[in-house]
């Protein structure tokens, strides 16, 4: 398959008139358009621009069930410590939330253990290791199953845990549970085991620095004792929200952290700073942007990205939000997060300029195949 | 005196090319091309520039429910009883909390902000600038159909269970309190207080804001009784509003829909559909969006605009949305919601049209005054 580009944003360079062949899924070569010979299988999309599919790695989309007080929320309440558990066990895949995800662009997700606030509330409800969450494609191809292993800090697992009459209900008691937990696994790693611990055995994976433990992090206090199980574990890991990351930027250079949902009210003490302004604050660091699906809902990840550049962000820098280093953060960025030869031939076909409220989505390609939207 | 010179402006009603607009006593003096001024006016360079009306949201309880604050703090639902129309926004809203400064930020510049859904009856909400100016003391009375299982409180009274019951519940105080005002000895003393209230709703002297989040059928009840009493009415959140897009235009009933931008995250909201303020207003149903703030922030309003843009409607449409529409709505078009001789100087200047997401608001002026100026 070709797709002739009006404007190929990759998001590295802007290219004006280039054509990207498509073999096998994967992105085969990207030329001037003049040498395209007659072919069957053609999208001409030389009046649009065309971007790197949308990636956002922090979603709970399938895991969360919609429309239901008392539905599944993502994750287990019977114990604060499950990282046996993960989210492919429990995801729906026809959760409509992948469909508009598609149509918006968006082609590579990262699924997590929930976590869940609702209104008239200021407890998120949230355990201390809910669990392993998952990457995906949109069309619901595994990307990988294993991707990551949760860890929530700070007030929303103390005060969840309180209200459940469960423990710890401290900072230090949390922090005392995960130490726990990793100083054992360290143990098993160690013995020659006559029986296989699942919690344990799923967490050699974070000691082996094979996949990122991903903290819940919002206030600094939160992050500096993030780092410092890192540090004390010697582990990769991602902050996710980090809502006062901003605060902190020296010390967070090198940490990746996947930043928001930056529209959300300060609702509790924790996210007595949120607001979409720090974003100006945030220059420099290795970071992302995510809606938090069903927080923010995955169709408007673009204008998450989009607010960036109220706050003085190119259009480069924005696009880049959502998706190189988007696919960084998750590791994946071998295989998708820009427009290059041998990556996945994930994009998106616009209407305009990205980040436009009125540019619409013409067609999304996720893997070779072709998604349109309602323009065509 | 100010004049705001050069760039677009969009007073509501059109677009001015290379305007100008000069301010006078807090008040808008003149409104539209370019003249030659004296010495006497502070001048502010909009070359360039995108000038609106302060924006306006029709939904919101700000000031009530505190940012940075554990919901303890909530000050929006009172559990005494189903029927609470004595409850005054006015006597329980911060003008010091933060979200009101941010709001500015955002170019929001006027606010109705009062009572949460748990009661039938929830109270009286107040119109105010977001500089802490009240306009309306007491501006519309909050009725609400469902959902009922916030309702799940200790109270003296019983809270009605179903939506026969709800419904039955505020035809019964509508009529006991029309009852009254024909003959004011008919009925208990005790609740003439709580009376006095309904009744400025049945004398159409107060909107009545009606909660319907949940389904059809509610607002098929609710279209009745509006009619059945004649009220002045809006009915607020609408998640089901295009399935009876014919009904509520024949009603000519206003709608402040939203929020926009939200997942279906209760069974209250299986409705949602971010297409139906678009499918409303092009069937000609008045409609504004809400942030109905704290579920989206206060000062993000003009970003529901840009949702609804997503959605298939006009910039120009959907910024009336928050500026012209929730005006006449609230029934205070006359001070603002667009840029009018005579009406409150409340401007916002931005580098780009506002619903566009790279848009900088970079002057917010209120009552004439600069109350905000990016630096």
């Amino acid at each position: 398959m070709k797709i002739r580009c009006g404007i190929l944003f990759t998001p590295f360079e802007q290219i004006d008139d280039v054509t990207i062949s498509i073999e096998k899924g994967k992105i085969e070569e990207i030329s001037s358009s003049s040498a395209l010979g007659p072919t069957s299988d053609f999208i001409d999309a030389s009046r649009y621009w065309v971007v790197p599919g949308f990636i956002d790695p922090h979603t709970h989309i399938g895991i969360y069930r919609l429309e239901g007080e008392n539905a599944d929320h993502g994750f287990e309440v019977s114990d604060p410590l499950t990282p046996h558990l993960n989210v492919v066990d429990g995801i729906d895949p026809f959760d409509p939330a992948f469909e508009d995800a598609i149509k918006s662009g968006v082609t590579t997700v990262g699924i997590l253990p929930g976590s869940y606030m609702s209104f008239g509330s200021s407890v998120e409800k949230i355990t201390i290791m809910p669990g392993q969450g998952a990457i995906y494609k949109t069309n619901g191809k595994l990307v990988n199953k294993s991707a990551f292993v949760k860890v929530a800090l700070g007030e929303h697992p103390k005060r969840f845990l309180a209200e459940r009459k469960m423990t710890p209900t401290t900072r230090m008691g949390i922090i005392a549970e995960i130490r726990s937990i990793l100083k054992q696994t360290i143990q098993y790693m160690k013995g020659s085991n006559e029986k296989t611990d699942p919690k344990l055995e799923s967490l050699i994976p974070v000691l082996e620095k094979k996949i990122p433990l991903r903290f819940h992090v919002h206030t600094l206090r939160d992050i500096v004792v993030a780092q410092n199980i890192a540090r004390e574990f010697d582990l990769k890991i991602v902050l996710d929200h980090a809502t006062e990351a901003y605060n902190l930027k020296d010390q967070l250079k090198d940490v990746p952290i996947v930043y928001g949902p930056i529209v959300f009210s300060k609702r509790g003490v924790e996210l007595k700073n949120l607001d979409s302004s720090n974003l100006s604050k945030m220059k420099g660091l290795n970071f992302c942007l995510t809606t938090d699906h069903p927080t923010i809902p995955i169709q408007y990840l673009d204008f998450m990205a989009g607010l960036s550049m109220a706050e003085g962000f190119s259009l480069q820098e924005a696009l880049s939000l959502i998706t190189i280093n988007a696919a960084k953060i998750l590791g994946i960025n071998d295989q998708t997060g820009s427009v290059e030869v041998g990556k996945d031939a994930d994009l998106v076909v616009l209407s305009n300029r990205p980040f436009e409220p009125d540019t619409r989505v013409i067609c999304t390609i996720v893997g070779g195949q072709v998604y349109w939207g309602s323009e065509k | 005196m100010i004049a705001v010179a050069g760039g677009t402006v969009w007073t509501g009603f059109e677009t001015i090319k290379d305007g100008l607009i000069i301010i006078e006593d807090g008040k808008i003096s003149y409104v539209g091309q370019k003249v030659n001024l004296g010495h006497n006016y502070k001048k502010i360079d909009a070359t360039g520039k995108f000038i609106t009306p302060g924006f306006v949201d029709a939904h919101s309880h700000i000031g009530l429910i505190p940012e940075g604050l554990d919901w303890e703090y909530s000050d929006v639902n009172d559990f005494s009883g189903p029927i609470t129309p004595q409850m005054r926004a006015i006597d329980a809203v911060d003008f010091f909390d933060k979200a009101f400064n941010d709001a500015l930020y955002g170019g929001v510049t006027t606010v109705y902000t009062g009572p949460g859904s748990a009661n039938v009856i929830g109270g009286v909400g107040l119109i105010a600038k977001t500089t802490g100016k009240v306009l309306v003391e007491e501006a519309a009375l909050k009725m609400a159909l469902g959902p009922k299982g916030i309702r799940e409180y200790k109270s003296k009274e019983p809270y009605p269970s179903s939506r026969m019951g709800t419904v039955a519940l505020l035809r019964n105080t509508l009529y006991d309190v029309k009852r009254w005002i024909q003959n004011p000895q008919f009925n208990d003393k005790t609740k003439e207080f709580q009376y006095e209230y309904v009744s400025k709703v049945l004398k159409r002297e107060m909107i009545a804001k009606i909660h319907l989040s949940t389904s059809p059928d509610e607002i098929i009840a609710v279209l009745e009784l509006i009619k059945e009493f004649d009220l002045h009415a809006t009915i607020d959140h609408v998640f089901a509003g295009d399935l009876l897009t014919e009904q509520i235009k024949q009603a000519n009933v206003p709608v402040v829909y939203g929020p926009v931008m939200l997942s279906k995250l209760y069974s209250a909201f299986r409705y949602v559909d971010d297409q139906i303020p678009v499918k409303l207003s092009k069937a000609g149903v008045l409609v504004a969006l809400m942030t109905d703030h704290p579920v989206i922030p206060q000062k993000h309003l003009r970003l529901l605009g840009s949702v609804v843009v997503r959605n298939g409607l006009s910039y120009d449409e959907a910024l009336k949305m928050i500026t012209l529409n929730p005006a006449k709505m609230l029934k205070v078009d006359d001070k603002v919601g667009s840029i009018c001789v005579g009406k409150d100087a409340d401007i916002v200047i931005s580098s780009d049209h506002p619903l566009r997401l790279d848009s900088k608001i970079e002057i917010v002026i209120v009552d004439g005054e600069i109350v905000f100026h990016h630096s």
